[in-house]
């Protein structure tokens, strides 16, 4: 087991660099440099701030000066943001970021067992077709389709009843975590609901189905003890590839709701070339990504004692 | 005089009912398929007694599962009892509902399945499926029902039984695995254990393995065992009687040694014949196929496949002629203006 995490972190290290080069050169290649702005700037200012931030330099003695500072944890200094060091502003914006992801990765999954349990139960009746269709129109709308039009809904509901019912963009209490939170994991729920519909399903002809039938356990007992946990195996491999969705979605959805969290800055970051954000955050992500899959194969072996042996 | 004997009478009755474990009416069983409705199961009688072993035969298709499946309630949802009555210990099953069945099986009906790899939940410990049966039906505590079902697992012949029990049916060969169902199956000391076709998956020592198991158990314990093949070796090993199915009927019915040595129906005597033996150099195989059960013929099933089919075998229903009190068939060759009636000879 502890080899098997070990291969994987090292593995883990060798994407992380691919990731980190591949958006350097990428970035050096897109025209115009952190210092390109609408101010006009004098060209000894500018010589003299190239200078500064070592962008003077040839590209592969920068690459290898990037490598070796992050080999150190030290991401540099914003190029937009006065004084502000990469790293702080991971460290204060990040934990927003989660906290928006978690909440709604819990609503996405409890939502989509939820759901899928309903569909299958009603299989091919009225509640599963209603099901299977909002599950297709939540799948189509993009993000930002989906917060502009609840965040227009909830407004007009609280212009209606006359006070707020939840905020609408924001930071600060739970209610303002609601709505991004629904809106960020609406998508995942939507195909997780699917998934476990399918899975449950499939699972409902298993043999070891009629066993517990046989056996004269309770409804109850067959379908959580041996239906829904078993068809779980399934819905958890995709929450890997689903913490991903709901990490790049959250960029957008953090600038809908006006969230400080760490998304918004790697947008502004990109729109402005902020060179060292763009490579802080980047790696950054890019580590926690490869975190979580990895964290997520070792629930699944939790949950299937076939992959815990074998491995 | 007369009312004491008439009195004895009535008590050997009263006895034959108590000893009467199950009983089968003309059980029709109709399955929707998107090919139109078969009709599985066209009129099957059936007992059986406390503590006998009733073989039931027959080839793929012929009901003898869904035979299974109906007596537990645990008919797929596409199939239906369109008719007859089944009595299991003088109780008629056929309105039960689901608590009622809850309470039967695992506690008084065990079953047995085909293919044990696939038939315990992969993600569960052996110990606690069975420990899980002992729970539903036994006033047991959760360390008691744990106890108790290493001591099955011993029961079974499995070998460092409390290890065992605490392993995933992945960790279990084939053998082992249908010796743990077993145990699981009779947890709770049932009156009947149907079994069907336990031993298909597994090679033939293990096969060895798992009957000497059964026989064992029902010598000790004294239950009654549905046994369900299409083995005619297993069944005269194990079986006290014998039912032949074909096409969703009951085509002879018998103590096991009278049907296996002289058989009255020329389809039991093609099945005997089709079992292969060390001394043939081929496969005798029955010539044919099964008819379509959506469209059954109206006379005997087996009119097409037969060596001695005659114009009367196309002519409705055929009659269940009864050697004797113990063995019947349906075969018009029974029938005493028949002169040629001795169809286990020449197939």
């Amino acid at each position: 087991m502890w080899r098997y995490i070990l291969r994987r972190l090292l593995s883990g290290v060798v994407t992380i660099w691919f990731i980190a080069t591949a958006t350097f050169f990428a970035m050096h290649f897109v025209p115009g440099d952190p210092l390109s702005s609408e101010r006009a700037m004098s060209p000894e200012i500018r010589k003299n701030l190239q200078i500064k931030y070592g962008l003077d330099q040839p590209l592969a003695h920068q690459y290898i000066l990037f490598l070796r500072n992050m080999l150190h944890g030290d991401f540099g200094i914003s190029f937009t943001q006065q004084n502000r060091r990469v790293n702080d502003i991971i460290r204060e914006h990040f934990p927003v970021s989660a906290l928006l992801g978690i909440v709604s990765l819990i609503i996405a999954t409890v939502g989509a067992v939820l759901w899928g349990a309903v569909s299958a139960h009603y299989r091919r009746r009225w509640p599963d077709s209603a099901i299977m269709l909002l599950v297709i129109v939540a799948v189509s709308l993009p993000g930002f389709v989906t917060a502009a039009l609840v965040q227009w809904l909830v407004l007009a509901l609280n212009r209606q009843w006359g006070f707020t019912v939840l905020p609408v963009a924001g930071w600060g209490t739970w209610k303002h975590l609601l709505l991004p939170a629904w809106v960020l994991g609406l998508s995942t729920m939507a195909y997780m609901t699917r998934l476990m519909r399918a899975s449950l399903l499939e699972v409902a002809h298993a043999d070891y189905l009629r066993t517990a039938r046989a056996k004269g356990l309770s409804a109850h007992r067959i379908f959580f003890r041996h239906q829904l946990r078993n068809a779980l195996l399934p819905v958890i491999t995709v929450l890997g590839p689903a913490i991903a969705a709901i990490t790049t979605g959250g960029f957008v959805v953090e600038l809908m709701f006006a969230i400080p969290g760490l998304g918004r800055y790697f947008v502004e970051a990109v729109q402005q070339l902020d060179y060292t954000v763009i490579m802080g955050t980047t790696v950054f992500y890019g580590a926690f990504l490869v975190l979580m899959v990895l964290l997520v194969d070792i629930i699944y072996g939790v949950v299937d004692p076939r992959i815990r042996v074998a491995r | 005089m007369s009312e004491s004997a008439s009195s004895v009478e009535l008590s050997n009755q009263a006895t034959a009912a108590a000893n009467q474990l199950l009983r089968i009416d003309q059980l029709t069983v109709h399955i929707n398929t998107p090919h139109g409705v078969v009709q599985a199961l066209r009129g099957i009688d059936l007992q059986l007694r406390a503590g006998e072993a009733l073989a039931l035969v027959g080839e793929s298709g012929s009901g003898k599962s869904i035979t299974a499946l109906s007596i537990s309630g645990l008919l797929p949802e596409s199939a239906a009892m369109v008719g007859g009555d089944i009595f299991f210990a003088q109780q008629r099953v056929n309105e039960f509902d689901q608590r009622a069945w809850n309470k039967l099986r695992g506690s008084r009906i065990g079953m047995v399945f085909q293919n044990p790899m696939s038939s315990f939940n992969p993600s569960m410990r052996v110990g606690d499926q069975i420990a899980e049966v002992l729970r539903a039906h036994r006033d047991l505590s959760k360390t008691a029902a744990r106890l108790r079902s290493v001591q099955l697992l011993e029961r079974m012949r499995i070998a460092d039984a409390a290890a065992r029990a605490h392993q995933y049916p992945f960790e279990f060969s084939g053998g082992m695995l249908q010796r743990a169902m077993i145990a699981m199956a009779v947890a709770c000391e049932p009156q009947l254990l149907i079994a069907d076709e336990p031993t298909t998956a597994l090679d033939v020592t293990v096969q060895a393995e798992v009957l000497d198991l059964l026989r064992e158990l029902r010598r000790d314990s004294g239950m009654a065992l549905l046994l369900i093949t299409h083995d005619l070796g297993i069944v005269a090993q194990i079986a006290d009687r014998v039912a032949v199915m074909y096409a969703g009927q009951i085509i002879e019915q018998g103590p096991v040694g009278a049907l296996l040595h002289a058989p009255a129906h020329p389809y039991t005597a093609a099945l005997q014949a089709a079992a292969p033996t060390i001394a043939q150099d081929f496969l005798q195989a029955i010539p044919g196929t099964p008819p379509d059960l959506t469209n059954p013929p109206s006379g005997c099933g087996f009119y097409a496949r037969c060596k001695h089919a005659m114009r009367i075998c196309m002519d409705g229903a055929v009659p269940n002629f009864e050697l004797n009190a113990q063995h019947a068939s349906r075969c018009w060759l029974l029938h005493p203006q028949c002169k040629n009636s001795e169809p286990s000879v020449d197939v």
